[in-house]
C-alpha cells in the first residue's frame, strides 16, 4: 500500500483508517510522514481532536521536520489544540511568539479557529468577505458566495447540535489550473444520520451514504420547518456556480462532488467518524 | 398607502437567522399597522448580500405566512442588485412561493409562480387599472372558471387586490388591480 504523505480533503477518511485511527480510543496521532497538508486535511483532524478530548486526558501529536510544524503554527492548527493536545517534539517557545506577532498576516490563509457563539458569526463573516476581497483579492460576489457557503455551513454546527462543536480553516492555493479557496468546516457533534433521524417527514434511509444524499435535497433538515433545510442544498448550488468542489463526510460516508467535472463519487469506510465534515473547493474569480 | 422599512440600517451584508429576528418584527409590526390593500415597501437599497438562512427567515416566512397572518395587505421589495435579486429569487422558488418587485416603475414577480398565473399577474400589470374575471377571460382567451381560478390564486399569494364593484347592469362584482408602480 502506497504511503499517505498528502493530508487534504480526498486523502483524510483513507490517512486516518490507515493509521487506524479512532475517534473513541486512539490518543497518539503521529503526522511525521506527512509532507503537505491543507485545510481540508486538518479541520477535520482537529475536529477528531477535539472528540477524542472528551475521553482522553492527554492527546499526543507526534511532528516531524521544522516547515510542517512552521505550517501547523501558522494554519492555526497548533493554537486551536494547544489545550488538549501535547505536540511531540516540543514546538520551541521563541518559534510561537514570532508566529503570534505575525497572526492574521498571512494573505492566502484564514487560520483554523473553533466557531463559538453563533451571535459572533455575522461579524466573523464580514470580515471573511473583507479578506477574501482585499487581501485575497477575489471578486465581490465569489466572496459573497464564499460568505455564504461559510454561514449556512456554521448555522448547521450550532443548529443541529446541542452544543458549539465547530471548526473552520480557510486557504488559497495557487495550483497549475489556477487559483482556488478550499474552505473547511468540521463539527464533532452527532452527524448527519442522526439529526435527520429526528424528522420523520424526511425521506427514509438506511446508510451513511444515504444520508448525505437525503441531506442534500432541498427541504430535509432536523426540523419540521418548510424554510430549513436549504443549507447543503445551496451549498452544491455555490460549488456549481464556480465550478468547484464539495466533499460531506459522516460516519463511514463521504461523499465528493465534482461540479466542474458534472461528476458525484462515494467512498465507505469501515470505522465510522463522529461528527460532519465539509469541504468547498472554488475556483478563484476576480 | 405605503409604510417603509429600510434593511441596511440593519447591516449591507445580512447573514444568518438570529439577524433575521430584529427586521422581521419591524416588518410584522408595519404590516399588522397597515389597513386592507395598503403596502409595506422593504427597500433593500445598500444591502450587498444576505445568505440564505437569513433570507428563508425574512423573506420566506412572511410571504409564507402573509395572506393568512395579514390578509389584504401587499408585500414589495425594491433596491436589489443583480446579486440579492439572484438569492432573493432563489429563496423563493425553493420555498414555492413569490414576492412582488417594484424596479424602475414597473412591477415583477420573484420567486416561483406558475406561467399561467404570471401572464395573468402582467396583464393586470399593464390593463392600466381594475379589471374583472369576465376582462381577463375575455383577454387571455380562457373561460370564466379558468379566469377566476387564476385570479383567486393570486389574491391568496398577496399579489393581487380584489375589490368590491358594481357592473354597468348594477350586478356585484370583484375588480382586480394590482399595488401602485
Amino acid at each position: 500500500m502506497t504511503n499517505i504523505t498528502k493530508l487534504t480533503s480526498d486523502t483524510f477518511r483513507f490517512w486516518i483508517t490507515r493509521k487506524k485511527i479512532r475517534d473513541d480510543s486512539s490518543c497518539v496521532i503521529d503526522l511525521t510522514g506527512l509532507t503537505f497538508s491543507s485545510p481540508g486535511g486538518l479541520v477535520p483532524l482537529a475536529a477528531l481532536c477535539s472528540s477524542l478530548a472528551k475521553n482522553h486526558p492527554r492527546i499526543i501529536i507526534k511532528l516531524a521536520h521544522p516547515h510542517q510544524r512552521n505550517y501547523f503554527v501558522s494554519s492555526g492548527f497548533y493554537s486551536v489544540l494547544e489545550d488538549i493536545v501535547v505536540f511531540e517534539p516540543e514546538i520551541p517557545k521563541a518559534r510561537l511568539g514570532d508566529f503570534e506577532d505575525r497572526r492574521g498576516g498571512n494573505p492566502l490563509m484564514i487560520e483554523i479557529t473553533r466557531i463559538g457563539d453563533e451571535k459572533d458569526l455575522p461579524q466573523l463573516l464580514n470580515k471573511l468577505v473583507s479578506i477574501l476581497r482585499f487581501r485575497m483579492s477575489l471578486g465581490k460576489e465569489h466572496a459573497f458566495d464564499t460568505a455564504i457557503a461559510v454561514s449556512e455551513l456554521c448555522q448547521n454546527t450550532f443548529d443541529h447540535n446541542p452544543e458549539a462543536c465547530g471548526l473552520i480553516g480557510l486557504q488559497v492555493f495557487n495550483a497549475s489550473n489556477g487559483r482556488f479557496v478550499e474552505v473547511s468546516i468540521s463539527d464533532y457533534g452527532r452527524g448527519i444520520a442522526a439529526t435527520l433521524r429526528e424528522n420523520s417527514d424526511n425521506p427514509s434511509f438506511l446508510t451513511d451514504m444515504e444520508a448525505i444524499e437525503t441531506a442534500v435535497l432541498l427541504g430535509t433538515s432536523q426540523y419540521r420547518d418548510v424554510t430549513r433545510g436549504t443549507g447543503l442544498y445551496h451549498l452544491l448550488k455555490i460549488a456549481k456556480k464556480g465550478d468547484g468542489t464539495v466533499q460531506l463526510c459522516s460516519g463511514t460516508a463521504t461523499k465528493r462532488f465534482r461540479t466542474d467535472l458534472g461528476k458525484v463519487h462515494g467512498f465507505v469506510e469501515t470505522n465510522s467518524l463522529s461528527g460532519t465534515h465539509i469541504t468547498l473547493s472554488l475556483k478563484a474569480r476576480t | 398607502m405605503e409604510s417603509r422599512m429600510s434593511l441596511a440600517k440593519y447591516d449591507t451584508q445580512l447573514w444568518t437567522r438570529l439577524m433575521a429576528n430584529e427586521p422581521r418584527k419591524e416588518l410584522n409590526d408595519l404590516l399588522t399597522e397597515i389597513g386592507p390593500g395598503e403596502v409595506v415597501v422593504v427597500d433593500l437599497k445598500g444591502v450587498e448580500t444576505f445568505d440564505f438562512s437569513f433570507a428563508n427567515e425574512f423573506f420566506g416566512k412572511t410571504a409564507l405566512s402573509l395572506s393568512k397572518e395579514h390578509p389584504e395587505r401587499f408585500l414589495v421589495v425594491e433596491n436589489l442588485t443583480e446579486y440579492t435579486r439572484e438569492n432573493l429569487n432563489e429563496t423563493l422558488e425553493g420555498l414555492k412561493t413569490a414576492m412582488i418587485e417594484r424596479r424602475g416603475g414597473e412591477l415583477a414577480i420573484l420567486g416561483k409562480i406558475h406561467p399561467a398565473y404570471l401572464e395573468t399577474f402582467s396583464l393586470i400589470t399593464t390593463s392600466g387599472g381594475a379589471i374583472t374575471a369576465g376582462e381577463v377571460s375575455e383577454k387571455m382567451q380562457i373561460n370564466i372558471t379558468a379566469a377566476n381560478e387564476r385570479l383567486t390564486k393570486l389574491v391568496g399569494m398577496g399579489l393581487i387586490r380584489r375589490e368590491k364593484g358594481t357592473s354597468e347592469t348594477g350586478r356585484e362584482l370583484f375588480r382586480y388591480s394590482t399595488i401602485p408602480m
